[in-house]
């Protein structure tokens, strides 16, 4: 498959040396819009001191302009000796009068733009200019076609860990990689900086090599044969040894990146495409967090030499910087779950930068629409394709949205916003994890998980004097937003009557007042008639406890509002006090059923009729004759 | 330290370590930093081991290096009383690159940062590279652009002080002894000397001697503007300049007889320029160098003795 290119206008110098004593300056440069002097003055800026041991490479940059105008260019310089540079056979000094081997540096100087468009890498710029055979007189400007980066660099420990250095402020030196070689070092510097948002590049400056004497160098990423004497020091790490440094809380941001960077795999993608023009300041590195989402420390205003010992400051919002859209964010991660396969990144992108917010500056009112998209979008919905991207992105969704504790009202919201059916048991975790504030998410919510988990703190809420079964029973009679919640809340009534010594009397009152709720649940638990006949066993057993009496049995069937359901039959039948009473029930059920429908006078009183020839029908006002035989006109 | 390009500076440094080891300076020198031992030795392993020249300066580098005082060596063997001075010498070294010297340099941030640290030290050594005067004569353009910039960098510290002269000592070390045509100068002037002490008979100039010498040597600059740095000088640091005749390498010593031959006095040969490379130099033998401690010495003096 052939590599998909970016064609690319480089400017270009070379700097060495000729005979005579006109010294190293730059030789040749192209007639763009760069001058000589401008290479000069770049080449002068990003020296790597010194010479030691060479080739080695830098890289660098270069604003032009100002306000929104600027540009930006990137920098990479190639130093080698001139014996090993490959030109156009001009007059190029290699060794000078001390026959010490000349240093030649060729320059190149790319926009920033198409650069970041492609994201294309520093491998991938020098492999293409070591390439070039660059002339000894000055000319045009080089076409360059560089790759398109589509695969991500090696990455390690160390330069996870070198990343998030960079973002404290201060360079970080690289000790002990003399044995390594130049396209190594370069690969360590791709792939620190590929764990930076790319917009760093225009003020990130590299180098493979320079001389530890060389102190005023201007280089943030370097490596050397010992530490610099720079003051405040460099961060040091070591080749191969990323434990020797490994961070702490103490290096405040670096700490966090480094922390957010190795617990998060696939982001690489996602930060080649932050391309905002970015400076290592505090407020940008700041700024640029929270565009990816970084959770980081209130910063500490305190001196250096006041703030030991350190500990993570509150979380907040960077002063200055904007507030996180959170409607944008929720609008983002709807637009990853259309396709989630393919943008799980951006997706967890968009979930830290939620999660970054400072809930305490989100409004009612933000909050409000928060929830109208959490709804609208469905954004609680389960999507296997989320893998373990649904479980933070529900966190943060909850912890965006709502306030804990998490009222019904809340709950019957979340619900909403799974677009179908009851939410997931993973997800009822979460909502009883958040704090539930009313007795009605409670009911519905335990009976949905898993009795071994929640069985102790349904004990606690029990016996908290918060609840009780008269109140439970009042709810299941209650108004709810969803059907189903009221049979939830019926088997938190039951369980808490299995549980917990309740007052008969009130019981059997507030059941007769609900008309034993037999009809309500057969509404409600629809298809689930095991359960029906559980709760309003448990329920008759608490009012009734030692069993069904005639009188009562005529209460519960005949007497009450509502007709009986087949499941308060049942019920009834299993609280007798007497199997004797079978018969009754029997009888005052059907008898029941019948005067429930809406029939004619005349033939409600014929099916009574024909009812009461049987022996001892409860419910019958004619007992033992048939005065209105069934006829055809009936 | 100040000079042009090619005049020498990283090689006087280089031969530093060497110097106080070949003579009894009653010093010995350590390097404070894990970078500046660690170029100590390469430096030093450079000019003796490889007989070759530090590679050329880039930008600047900094040396932090110190000086103590040896009682012990420091004792005369024929009874001279050790001279008075410092026990220990700090030597915060900035070796710029001479490149950084040239007028079109003059807004290189690395220049800046030059002209910064000469304002803010003690003391310079200042490097007249003969050879090159005589070739290219721009001692006094690379001098004057940087004088004038240190002026106004001095005089923006303290406007109120400043009296339109530059606090430094500067010590202005005549370089390259050895090359043929400045040793003949010296010996046309009178001004050779010998130590009854050397058992090599290396030749030397005092430092009461070496205005004359500079002031020879500037009479032959290539532009004929050498004149002119010498009046700079004294103008910008009035009573604070001395003069040395300076070689980092010396002269070659004969390994048979163990003495100087005036007939056979380099220690420093070349080969043919050709195309693409300039005569390559080699150095022949032992190094010897001259006056390489005493310029450092005498700064350090003036440092401690001032009011």
């Amino acid at each position: 498959m052939t590599e998909k290119t970016i064609p690319v206008y480089v400017e270009w110098a070379l700097q060495g040396k000729t005979l005579g004593r006109a010294g190293s300056r730059v030789l040749a440069c192209s007639n763009g819009t760069l001058s000589m002097e401008n290479f000069t003055e770049l080449i002068g800026r990003f020296s790597l001191g010194t010479p030691d041991k060479l080739p080695q490479v830098s890289v660098s940059y270069l604003p032009s302009g100002s306000g929104p105008s600027r540009v930006y260019y990137l920098g990479m310089a190639s130093h080698k000796w001139a014996a090993d540079v490959q030109t156009d056979g001009g007059e190029l000094l290699e060794r000078d009068d001390d026959n010490r081997p000349v240093a030649v540096t060729t320059y190149f100087c790319v926009p920033y733009q198409p650069l970041a468009d492609a994201a294309v890498s520093y491998q991938a710029m020098y492999q293409e200019f070591d390439n070039i055979r660059l002339g000894t007189a000055s000319g045009s400007p080089l076409q360059v076609e560089f790759p398109v980066r589509t695969g991500l660099p090696a990455i390690n420990a160390l330069a996870v860990q070198s990343a998030g250095r960079l973002f404290s402020g201060r360079p970080v030196c690289v000790l002990g990689a003399e044995s390594t070689t130049v396209a190594e070092r370069l690969e360590f510097i791709g792939a620190v900086a590929a764990l930076l948002p790319y917009g760093f590049r225009t003020r990130l400056t590299a180098a493979t090599w320079v001389r530890p004497t060389h102190r005023d160098h201007r280089f943030r990423l370097f490596f050397s044969a010992a530490k610099r004497d720079a003051d405040p020091p460099d961060g040091v790490v070591y080749w191969g040894d990323p434990q020797r440094t490994a961070l702490t809380l103490n290096d405040d941001l670096a700490h966090v990146y480094d922390r957010w960077l190795a617990d998060t795999v696939g982001q690489l993608e996602r930060l080649a495409r932050l391309t905002t023009p970015r400076s290592f300041n505090r407020e940008d590195v700041l700024e640029s967090m929270d565009e990816i989402g970084v959770l980081h420390p209130e910063p500490d205003e305190r001196e250096p030499e006041e703030q030991a010992p350190r500990r993570l400051a509150p979380f907040r919002t960077p002063r200055g910087a904007k507030r996180i859209d959170g409607e944008q964010i929720l609008r983002d991660c709807a637009s990853c779950m259309q396709t989630a396969q393919a943008h799980l990144p951006d997706l967890h992108i968009a979930i830290t930068r939620l999660t970054a917010q400072d809930k305490s500056r989100i409004s009612p009112e933000e909050r409000r629409r928060y929830q109208e998209i959490i709804k609208e979008e469905h954004l609680f919905r389960r999507d296997e394709a989320l893998g373990n991207l649904q479980a933070k992105l529900r966190d943060a969704l909850l912890k965006a949205a709502f306030i804990p504790p998490l009222g019904y009202p809340d709950y019957c919201l979340i619900e909403d916003s799974l677009g179908a059916g009851s939410p997931d048991p993973p997800l009822l975790r979460m909502i009883a994890g958040m704090g539930m504030s009313d007795m009605r998410i409670r009911a519905v919510v335990y009976p949905q998980l898993p009795e071994k988990l929640i069985r102790e703190e349904l004990d606690n809420w029990y016996i908290s004097a918060k609840v009780n079964a008269v109140e439970l029973i009042n709810a299941v009679a209650g108004t709810w937003h969803r059907p189903h919640h009221a049979f939830y809340a019926s088997l938190t009534a039951a369980d808490f009557m299995s549980q917990m010594v309740s007052d008969s009397d009130l019981i059997r009152e507030v059941l007769q007042h609900h008309g034993y709720l037999g009809p309500l649940l057969q509404t409600v638990g629809e298809g689930h008639d095991n359960t029906q006949v559980y709760v309003l066993n448990r329920f008759l057993k608490t009012a009734y406890p030692y069993g069904l009496s005639e009188r009562e049995i005529r209460q519960i069937l005949i007497e009450s509002a509502e007709p009986p359901s087949p499941a308060l039959l049942a019920a009834v039948l299993l609280r007798l006090a007497r199997l004797a009473d079978a018969q009754l029930v029997q009888g005052a059920y059907v008898s029941r059923t019948v005067q429930a429908m809406n029939l004619k006078p005349e033939m409600l009183e014929v099916l009574e009729s024909r009812l009461a020839s049987a022996n001892g029908w409860p419910g019958s006002r004619t007992a033992g004759r048939d005065p209105h035989p069934v006829t055809d006109q009936t | 330290m100040w000079g042009a390009p090619g005049s020498g500076k990283t090689t006087f440094l280089a031969a530093l370590d060497i110097a106080l080891k070949r003579k009894r300076h009653g010093f010995n020198m350590a390097g404070m930093t894990e970078a500046s031992v660690n170029l100590l030795i390469e430096m030093t392993d450079t000019l003796i081991v490889k007989r070759k020249f530090p590679p050329a300066t880039n930008a600047i580098d900094y040396f932090e290096w110190e000086l103590f005082r040896n009682q012990q060596q420091a004792a005369d063997p024929f009874g001279t009383p050790m001279p008075p001075g410092p026990n220990r010498i700090t030597l915060s070294l900035a070796d710029p690159s001479g490149e950084l010297a040239r007028p079109e340099r003059r807004t290189d941030p690395d220049r800046k940062k030059l002209i910064d640290e000469l304002a803010d030290s003690d003391g310079i050594l200042f490097m007249f590279d003969p050879i090159r005067e005589f070739e290219v004569g721009d001692a006094f353009s690379t001098t004057n652009g940087l004088l004038h910039q240190l002026t106004a960098a001095v005089a923006s510290r303290d406007r109120d002080k400043f009296d339109g002269t530059l606090p430094q000592h500067v010590a202005i070390c005549v370089t390259k002894f050895d090359e043929p045509k400045v040793l003949a100068t010296a010996k046309k002037l009178g001004i050779i000397r010998r130590s009854p002490h050397d058992s090599h008979q290396l030749p030397w100039v005092h430092e009461h001697d070496a205005l004359r010498l500079l002031t020879a040597l500037t009479l032959v600059s290539g532009s004929g503007d050498g004149e002119m740095l010498l009046n700079a000088l004294h103008q910008a640091f009035p009573g604070r300049v001395q003069f040395f005749v300076t070689s980092a390498v010396g002269f070659y010593v004969n390994p048979m007889t163990g003495r100087f031959d005036e007939d056979d006095p380099q220690n420093l040969v070349k080969t043919a320029a050709g195309l693409s490379r300039s005569g390559e130099s080699r150095i022949r033998g032992a190094l010897y160098p001259i006056n390489v401690v005493e310029p450092i010495l005498w700064l350090s003096e003036q440092i401690a003795h001032r009011p």
